[in-house]
């Protein structure tokens, strides 16, 4: 019995930290209908008329996941499964270092990477799957297996786009330096109690900014993906790294990784080599200055009647894309020097660093966006696939024969031909099984 | 014996976590002024709604490991009201209000959300330092209390307006999100109305928006017909 109390002494006051998080729920959401509203589910009618479903106007709505579901439109599932991602602690799974290829490591348990979790739902123990491959299964259950009930296909529309929307939650996790590093935090206000409370303060600020209308820019990255560039992200995990063990790719980790400092790797460039600390960037800011920029800006300004003065050492950095290269900006308050700075410079100590709102607001302007343009791409990928049919040589797709008058023909065509081409940009068809639907019917539809 | 101290020992422990958190909750009142932005002068008919949102933990198969609640976050209060002619509104005090276990206010203490058509909508939470303590009070206050809150007329055409108002959608999916019996947009109808006259006025214009429509408020079999309950504000 000793035992069991050491062990769950030893669970509950040190091994265990508590679940992370990532970007509130609320912030994922708003992200994931951004995302949702930017890719060519909207933008393409095409898309849901080819899945037989009607357009976005008529608001139709699906069942999500819950035990008792709630009737979704097709944005409200994409909100509900960036939502849903975060549940109990699913969030664990949602770290991905591209330098190591590894997620985060936990008193002992190593939880999977994020693009190992999303894409194919590997660790998940979940009942219900919402990987990448579970959404595609869900597409075909919905469109092409034909055993299925109209009922049951569209349980099956509503999976899939609930589906997609815990995938992107992970794009959108990636957009976040902390999950990026392997780098744990705990929100949960219970995490007090055991003395871990450590809450993402770049996270809280981010959703106190989306909550203030116009505060959070979303748009101005256009979705990764797309006809124009059918190649960069040709597989799932691209989104995440084009490279291995790097983060010099494409990838929304990659640039995050190299891009930004985070609280506990605020230009620890022993632990990360990028961003490089460069000592001319280090610039003193007046604040007054900080706080009419942000006032001139469209984030919340700085609290009136503080009257706040002095000067801030602000650090600059250049934050390459690699994948949109004049998209390339200079973060011009990347991280603050400490008020204990000096001090510790006089001890012989090294230079530590901290990040205030002001460095929050700055990374928000060039992280949301990315977390938008690389969610839609996504999504845009994955709806990427069109076929074309067209009349064989013969010129006729099928022959029914009506030869013998006054005779009802019950059996219809029993064979039909056709040309098919794979019409998707960029990829070849290759061997598979081609499911044909076929509607028809004289005055009602038929199946 | 041993048994016996074993469990007094897990009775002590388990309950740790639950003095994390507020076991009830209570408002101070909130009185605020709302102008034009441009003109200073006093917007009458501002829909205003406050609610206040509990975040919610779970215990996990782990010991001492807490997940987010798979339900979400549950509303402890909502409250809606309107801009008099002079601009002013104003919410009572309310609480002490119990919550449930390992549930607390985070910032959204409340959050507030504005609306009249023809202007720009506004949402605000409350901004807390990295040291606040979420533990420290019950009783909460609004950061905007006391103050004169200025929006803006929309400029712009029918589309790009419709693009603005997507801030109110999601602002106000909590209402529509809920889960059963899911009856919290019964307690804005005067909002809901606000924003369905508006939707109506996109769908003419065959423009598609997320904004939340009255034939699609969730169980309405449970909570009453919402055609029936805002019909007094769609007058």
């Amino acid at each position: 019995m000793r035992t069991y109390v050491m062990i769950f002494l030893a669970g509950s006051l040190l091994g265990n930290t508590g679940p992370t998080l990532a970007y509130d729920p609320v912030t994922h959401q708003d992200m994931s209908e951004k995302a949702f509203n930017a890719s060519a589910l909207v933008t393409d009618p095409t898309i849901l008329e080819n899945l037989g479903l009607p357009p976005l106007a008529r608001k139709q709505t699906f069942s999500n996941s819950e035990p008792f579901p709630s009737q979704r439109e097709i944005f409200g599932l994409f909100r509900d499964g960036a939502d849903f991602e975060d549940a109990n602690t699913r969030a664990m799974n949602h770290f991905f270092n591209p330098l190591t290829g590894k997620g985060l490591t936990v008193g002992g348990n190593t939880y999977s990477a994020s693009p190992d979790w999303a894409i194919d739902g590997k660790g998940d123990p979940s009942t219900v799957q919402f990987s990448f491959k579970a959404a595609r299964q869900y597409l075909w259950e919905a469109v092409a297996n034909g055993s299925n009930s109209y009922a049951y296909r569209q349980k099956q529309f509503g999976l899939m786009f609930e589906t997609l929307g815990h995938v992107i939650h992970h794009l959108q996790d990636m957009a976040q330096p902390q999950h990026v590093r392997d780098e744990m935090h705990c929100d949960l206000l219970p995490c007090e109690i055991v003395g871990l409370y450590n809450p993402s303060l770049y996270e809280s600020f981010t959703k106190d900014e989306g909550q203030a209308a116009g505060h959070l820019t979303y748009g101005g990255y256009d979705p990764v993906y797309s006809s124009a560039d059918p190649a960069t992200f040709n597989t799932p995990r691209n989104f995440w790294t084009t490279t291995t063990n790097a983060n010099t790719g494409k990838g929304i980790a990659e640039y995050t990784n190299r891009g930004f400092v985070s609280k506990m790797t605020n230009f620890d460039n022993a632990v990360f080599s990028s961003p490089q600390l460069d000592p001319a960037n280090i610039i003193p800011t007046d604040i007054g200055s900080l706080c009419a920029w942000e006032a001139a800006s469209a984030h919340t300004p700085c609290p009136p009647g503080l009257n706040l003065s002095g000067t801030m050492l602000m650090i600059a950095n250049t934050v390459t894309d690699n994948y949109r290269e004049s998209q390339k900006a200079v973060n011009p308050f990347a991280s603050t020097a400490s008020i204990y700075d000096e001090d510790l410079k006089d001890a012989g100590k090294g230079a530590i660093f901290s990040l205030n709102r002001f460095n929050f607001n700055t990374a928000q302007d060039l992280l949301i966006p990315r977390a938008v343009g690389y969610s839609a791409g996504l999504i845009n990928y994955f709806f990427r696939g069109k076929m074309q049919i067209s009349l064989p040589d013969e010129g006729v797709y099928g022959i029914v024969d009506h030869s013998v008058e006054k005779t009802i023909d019950v059996s219809g065509f029993r064979t039909i031909k056709l040309k098919l081409a794979n019409m998707t940009p960029g990829e070849a068809m290759g061997a598979g099984e081609l499911v044909a639907v076929a509607k028809f019917g004289l005055g009602r539809a038929c199946a | 014996m041993k048994s016996f101290n074993f469990r007094i020992l897990l009775l002590v422990l388990l309950p740790l976590p639950l003095q994390a958190c507020a076991t009830t909750y209570s408002a101070a009142p909130i009185e605020a002024s709302v102008v034009d932005a441009q003109t200073g002068e006093p917007v009458a008919g501002v829909n205003v709604v406050a609610h206040w949102e509990l975040d919610r933990a779970v215990p996990t198969p782990i010991p001492g490991y807490f997940g987010r609640d798979p339900r979400g976050p549950a509303q402890l209060q909502i409250m809606e009201t309107v801009t008099d002619q002079n601009g002013h509104f104003s919410f009572p005090a309310w609480g002490p209000l119990p919550v449930p276990p390992l549930a607390y206010l985070n910032s959204s203490d409340p959050a507030i959300v504005m609306f009249k058509p023809g202007y720009s909508p506004f949402g605000t939470t409350n901004y807390y330092p990295s040291t606040f303590n979420f533990t420290a009070s019950s009783t909460r206050t609004s950061q905007i209390n006391g103050t004169t809150i200025k929006i803006k007329k929309f400029e712009g055409d029918l589309k790009a307006y419709a693009e603005e108002l997507w801030f109110l959608g999601s602002s106000l999916d909590f209402a529509r999100s809920s889960k059963p019996p899911g009856c919290e947009w019964t307690r804005i109808p005067r909002m809901l109305a606000a924003v369905n006259k508006q939707e109506r006025i996109f769908e003419d214009a065959k423009i598609y928006t997320s904004l939340p429509s009255i034939e699609r408020l969730p169980f309405q079999d449970q909570c009453g017909s919402a055609q029936e309950l805002l019909k007094e504000y769609l007058k």
